[in-house]
């Protein structure tokens, strides 16, 4: 009875509630930053080991994609650049499942899963490092 | 609304969070009853915490304070050609805070947007964690997490209210330590909510938060995040849950 009652309420999409605020806020902070003449700090990680992080190029790939920059988006960070550019598609994806009164998937419960999202965030990383960002 | 709740869920953890899990709020009244507590002392908090340091930028700007008189008679006896004028003339240049009451109109928005910031960034980043540590159970999934954090943050706000003794001339300075370790408490207490809203074994939590540093101090920003909460800790800010 109470599991029913739980599908019958519709949940907050709040993966497209992060999308949608998500976007414009960075965009705008970014624009902020821009006309106020400031600069983000370095990377810390990058000063201390000589090495780019994990998301070293992420300020550098949304500048280029808020001007429009697709070419130079996708060389500063191709991972984050697909990323924020299949962002408004997870958005739409959310929002359709929370107006179906659908709950999060589930996320797979198998070493697999847990090996394939850890070798993904090397190998992002990995790019990075190799192309010395 | 009892005040000394929260600090009743810091002192009997298990117990509260079991309590809490069984027969709390669910996940979006859990949050507002968090963003409430929260606010109201994150505005506190804010507003002394940016009085004290608008003195002491106004203090350094005009090299007033006895700190200063000290760092004059130092630099006289190393390099005498250093002119306390020329300093003055230099140190005049640095750009003035805006006025105070404008920059507390501006943590209106900005603190319960951070608070929720917060809420969000640990649940989606903790959750990912203990799911890499295998201690996401099925059928117990984001829904849980979130009502886990704000529960947890809820809880914080005792850290919070204790972290606000930071702020008392000398006092603060002493108790540093004593807040700096509240502040480690409160973490911990993150991850024992976690793990009691999952059923999962306690370490499983804790080990998700701390996971959840390292893999963020892999994305670079997360030093910063590492150096703004432990200074946040030692000022009593809200670093706690």
């Amino acid at each position: 009875m109470a599991e029913r009652a739980l599908a019958l309420t519709r949940r907050v999409p709040w993966l497209a509630a992060a999308v949608l605020l998500g976007l414009p806020l960075g965009l705008a902070a970014l624009r902020w930053l821009d006309a106020a003449g400031l600069h983000l700090p370095p990377c810390l990680f990058k000063l201390a080991t000589g090495l780019p992080c994990a998301t070293c190029g992420t300020t550098r790939m949304a500048r280029a994609l808020a001007e429009g920059d697709l070419a130079a988006a996708f060389h500063w960070h191709p991972v984050a650049a697909a990323a924020v550019l299949l962002a408004p598609l997870a958005a739409a994806w959310d929002a359709r499942r929370a107006w179906r009164r659908e709950p999060f998937p589930e996320v797979p419960d198998t070493l697999g899963a847990r090996l394939v999202v850890v070798g993904a965030f090397l190998a992002a990383w990995g790019l990075q490092i190799l192309r010395g960002v | 609304m009892d005040p000394w709740a929260p600090f009743r869920l810091a002192l009997k953890p298990l117990e509260g969070f079991k309590a809490e899990a069984g027969g709390g709020p669910a996940a979006g009244p859990a949050f507002l009853r968090m963003l409430a507590w929260r606010t109201g002392l994150g505005w506190l908090d804010g507003a002394l915490s940016l009085w004290g340091f608008a003195a002491g930028y106004a203090s350094f700007r005009a090299m007033e304070g006895p700190l200063w008189g000290r760092v004059l008679e130092s630099l006289a006896q190393v390099n005498g050609e250093i002119r306390p004028e020329d300093l003055k003339e230099m140190l005049t240049q640095l750009p003035a805070l805006p006025p105070l009451p404008v920059l507390l109109l501006w943590m209106l928005p900005l603190v319960p947007l951070g608070v929720a910031s917060a809420w969000l960034h640990n649940a989606v980043w903790d959750h990912g964690c203990l799911w890499l540590l295998r201690g996401v159970e099925r059928n117990r999934g984001w829904r849980t997490t979130f009502r886990a954090e704000a529960t947890a943050m809820w809880a914080g706000s005792a850290g919070v209210a204790i972290g606000l003794l930071g702020h008392a001339p000398v006092l603060g300075l002493l108790l540093a330590p004593v807040l700096a370790a509240v502040g480690v408490y409160f973490w911990v207490l993150r991850g024992v909510a976690l793990a009691t809203f999952h059923g999962c074994p306690v370490w499983k939590g804790v080990v998700a938060t701390l996971l959840h540093v390292v893999i963020a101090a892999c994305c670079g920003c997360g030093l910063i995040v590492v150096a703004w909460q432990l200074a946040l800790a030692m000022g009593g800010g809200p670093a706690y849950g």
